[in-house]
């Protein structure tokens, strides 16, 4: 081990949120630490502090020298040797427990990471369950990612791209090499470095804090995936029985193209049955449905399923009822981006009704214009509740209108929704890679935000067809009813404000429009000047008028003339009432 | 749907039923999509006593076969796991129209009841107890499914359902008044309002039809930007030509004479055509005989068979 590496044991560094670890998940009973790809040791003391008796295991002597020196036991053992390694630590530990299995950083220096952890696993279980703390760099810190978009990538000594570093992980990587080694994080306690050793050059405005780029940069990293200021992962391990790489392979059913989210509380079993009956009617059905029972009794759901159970089998096969508890209108929404199997989500709620080719064109669309958001024409109908028989049903009351516009308009958006619920389909990516989520401290309008928040980052595609109608309810039903127009407003201006603080990537044609409408505005300040002044010469006018007009009263003749012009008005009068 | 129906009386026990649809060139997967439909409807119906048997005709109007000798066999086999009695596939070899095509199936037919189906519907799995349920009165002789997405205006009776007219989109009927009105006029309505019509001569005969709101079934229309329908050159012959028929076989020569004049002055090319088909059956005496003189029956709302209760399309 390099002297490069001979790092001492700080405050602010990993090493003591590995004790911490150590404390909070050692087995009790037990007193040995083994730490595996030691180097000099730099938790031996504080392990030691603990009253717990640190083993430090490695192949550099110089480095296990050090320890001995420094009167702790070593071990000189290669454990991705499950024979040779694993004897000698067994024949070190004689018949003392192990409390905890340590790693710091040493998976990145190692080509054979996976060998040494399911050789850990091993040790651990003929243990009786020994945890592991690990600690590893997090390649996808965000000064590495904002550095590779400007093309660089700067090899240091030591750090996040240390030269010697032969293996990199993102927390799906680290997921990946433990859980298929036999270990389930039970804990984390990850280093935080908001300026990592790669922020350099610091006044580069991909780094600089606060740069309207660095912003926007960072919130997509921020979103998108845990761990944009974690330097290192620090995390605790228990061994799982059947490690995943011996468990039977699960085989992942064929991904459809589309999940719909059907959100319901069975408060509406006609209308219900009305949207599956046009999903099960739909033109292309490469689809899956999640009917979301949100807040629905037990006893109920059984009877949903019994519901979806009356269809076709073909169809009923690709519904999957999920029981949601809790949270507002968002939470089943949020719980079905992460158990959706399509490729886009779409949804349609419990009393609304889909056309034929609602999924056609979704489809047709998403195939043209890969990763758009894909947003159809909404019709909308009014209708009031009504007794069928001992059914609660309900009546049409009202025309079909289309009173959203044909294609969509970011802008406008960005004022107020102008796109029914049932009207697009977004991409699953934008949830489960980008980040997006559904806001659940949203009354209501949470499917406006994240419609403004998807068609930023994917854009939108229009089919301009007329594919669902979105059912207006003439009495207490509706969501407008039950949300208080200050429930609309406040939900509204939440949504705006936390837009308005962020930096938001507009698609081309956007400095156009600014120009429009700044012409716009330029021409509507004219105009007002003009009338503003014409209304002043206007008034100017009037009081010369007036000023003449009382002249001409208070003249000679005027008096003079008076009496006649009182006999006219008379005779005037007299003839009308003839009429 | 867990509830058996009000049942007929029970030493009728459960009826038989026909069911019938007629195609003329279905979109791809249409029809697949329409026994898909079907077939869970009959099984649910089957399954729980509401039919003693069920048998299914297909008359095929199409210039082509639709199904082939091996697919016709292929779905009577698999309709017969869901409890279908027995398929029957004509294929007509000729484009007889929906009222024609309808009343050859009705020859074949033997249910105590008939259901008459569009292919381009599907059907809600409980549509066939709540199409049932009405039929517990003697005096109803038609029911009629709602349909959706685009529900048709036709205003109804709120407590018992009683309409102007029934869509033969989906509609069952008492085999009794099939029998007793002598099926569809064939002769006089090619594509629209042989509906209006049947179920005109069907309260003639003094039977009522009923709308029932929960008896569901998708019907595949589409909207145009505007909200509008959709409406093809043909649709334009066929309607402007039903109406007129409609009028002059319910007793309203004015209407004929109205209807006409503007059709041709403000009308397409199609409508004047269809006046012109018109006064040339009139010429050569082959139009039907005028029934319902008194007016009884025959609801003539604007261009409507009966008042709405709101407009399709704002």
């Amino acid at each position: 081990v390099p002297d490069r590496y001979h790092f001492s044991y700080g405050v602010h560094s990993v090493y003591p949120r590995v004790v911490e670890l150590v404390e909070r998940f050692r087995i009790a009973e037990a007193q040995v630490v083994l730490d595996v790809g030691c180097g000099f040791g730099a938790i031996a003391e504080p392990i030691a502090e603990l009253g717990l008796v640190y083993c430090g295991v490695d192949v550099d002597t110089d480095a296990l020298e050090d320890l001995e020196a420094r009167g702790f036991e070593t071990v000189h053992a290669d454990l991705s040797d499950a024979d040779a390694g694993l004897d000698l630590v067994r024949k070190q530990l004689a018949d003392r427990g192990l409390a905890t299995i340590t790693s710091i950083d040493l998976l990145e220096h190692v080509t054979n990471g996976g060998a040494i952890l399911r050789n850990l696993h091993d040790l651990s279980l003929s243990q009786g369950g020994v945890p592991l703390v690990l600690a590893v760099p997090n390649i996808t810190h965000f000064d590495v990612a904002a550095k590779l978009l400007i093309g660089r990538f700067d090899y240091t000594p030591t750090g996040l791209l240390d030269d010697t570093h032969v293996a990199y992980f993102s927390p799906g990587r680290l997921h990946e090499v433990t859980s298929r080694s036999g270990w389930s994080e039970v804990g984390r306690n990850d280093f935080e470095l908001a300026d990592s050793d790669q922020h350099f050059p610091a006044e580069v405005a991909v780094l600089a804090d606060g740069t309207p780029l660095h912003r926007l940069l960072f919130q997509i990293r921020d979103q998108a995936m845990e761990g944009a200021i974690v330097n290192e992962f620090v995390r605790a391990y228990a061994p799982l029985a059947v490690p995943a790489h011996l468990a039977h392979p699960v085989a992942e059913p064929e991904q459809p193209f589309l999940t719909v989210m059907v959100r319901t509380q069975a408060q509406r079993t006609s209308t219900l049955m009305e949207t599956l009956l046009s999903l099960a009617a739909q033109t292309v059905q490469d689809f899956e449905v999640l009917l979301l029972a949100h807040n629905v009794p037990q006893d109920e759901i059984g009877k949903l399923r019994d519901l979806v159970d009356l269809f076709d089998p073909e169809f009923a096969g690709r519904v999957r009822v999920v029981q949601v508890e809790g949270g507002g209108r968002a939470h089943p929404l949020n719980a079905a981006t992460a158990a959706a199997r399509g490729e886009y989500l779409a949804a349609i709620d419990d009393d609304d009704i889909a056309f034929g080719h609602w999924v056609e064109e979704f489809h047709r669309a998403a195939r043209a214009r890969p990763g758009r958001v894909v947003r159809s024409m909404v019709a909308e109908q009014t209708v009031e509740s009504m007794q069928w028989g001992s059914e609660a049903g309900y009546e049409v009351i009202g025309a079909l209108t289309c009173p959203f516009p044909e294609d969509f308009d970011l802008w406008m958006h960005l004022f107020e929704n102008q796109s029914p619920f049932c009207g697009f389909a977004v991409p699953v990516a934008c949830f489960s890679d980008m980040g997006v989520k559904f806001d659940e401290t949203l009354a209501v309008v949470e499917d406006w935000d994240v419609l403004v928040q998807a068609a930023l980052f994917c854009g939108v595609v229009n089919t301009k067809e007329v594919t669902s109608i979105y059912r207006r309810w003439h009495s207490p039903h509706s969501s407008l009813h039950q949300h208080s127009q200050d429930e609309w407003v406040r939900s509204r201006d939440k949504v705006l404000a936390r837009l308005d603080q962020r930096t938001l990537p507009m698609p081309p044609g956007t400095l156009s429009d600014f120009h429009r409408m700044y012409h716009e505005r330029n021409q509507l300040q004219g105009q007002i000047a003009e009338l503003i002044s014409e209304r002043q010469e206007a008034r100017l006018a009037a009081a010369s008028a007036l000023q003449e007009i009382d002249e001409i009263r208070h003249s000679g003749s005027w008096e003079l003339t008076g009496p006649l012009r009182t006999l006219g008005s008379a005779v005037r009068r007299v003839l009308r009432g003839k009429g | 749907v867990s509830s058996q129906p009000a049942d007929l009386p029970e030493s009728q026990g459960s009826p038989s039923l026909w069911i019938q649809s007629v195609l003329y060139r279905p979109e791809p997967g249409q029809f697949d999509r329409f026994v898909q439909g079907l077939r869970a409807a009959t099984a649910l119906a089957l399954n729980r006593g509401w039919f003693r048997s069920i048998k299914l005709a297909i008359g095929d109007c199409s210039p082509g076969k639709v199904l082939g000798y091996e697919q016709a066999i292929e779905l009577g086999e698999s309709l017969e796991r869901y409890g279908i009695d027995e398929f029957e596939y004509l294929f007509f070899n000729d484009n007889l129209g929906s009222a024609r095509g309808h009343n050859e199936l009705l020859d074949r037919s033997d249910g105590d009841l008939v259901l008459i189906v569009n292919p381009d519907v599907y059907l809600c799995p409980d549509i066939l107890l709540h199409l049932l349920t009405p039929l517990d009165d003697p005096l109803v002789g038609m029911v009629e499914a709602r349909q959706v997405p685009v529900e048709h205006p036709k205003a109804f009776d709120h407590l018992d359902g009683t309409t102007s007219w029934a869509s033969t989109a989906c509609v069952l009927i008492r085999r009794e008044v099939i029998d007793r009105v002598g099926g569809f006029d064939g002769d006089s309505f090619f594509l629209y309002c042989d509906d209006v019509d049947l179920s005109w001569r069907t309260r003639l005969a003094g039977y009522r039809v009923v709308h029932q709101p929960s008896a569901v079934v998708f019907h595949d229309k589409r909207l145009t930007s505007t909200g509008g329908m959709e409406v093809g050159a043909a649709e334009f012959y066929y309607a402007a030509e039903a109406s007129l028929m409609m009028a002059w076989k319910y007793s309203r020569p004015d209407l004929v004479e109205a209807w006409s004049k503007e059709l041709l002055s403000t009308g397409n090319a199609e409508h004047r055509r269809a006046v012109e088909a018109f006064r040339a059956r009139e010429k050569k005496g082959t139009l039907p005989p005028p029934l319902d003189s008194a007016g009884t029956v025959a609801q003539f709302v604007g261009f409507n068979y009966a008042e709405h209760r709101f407009e399709v399309s704002a």
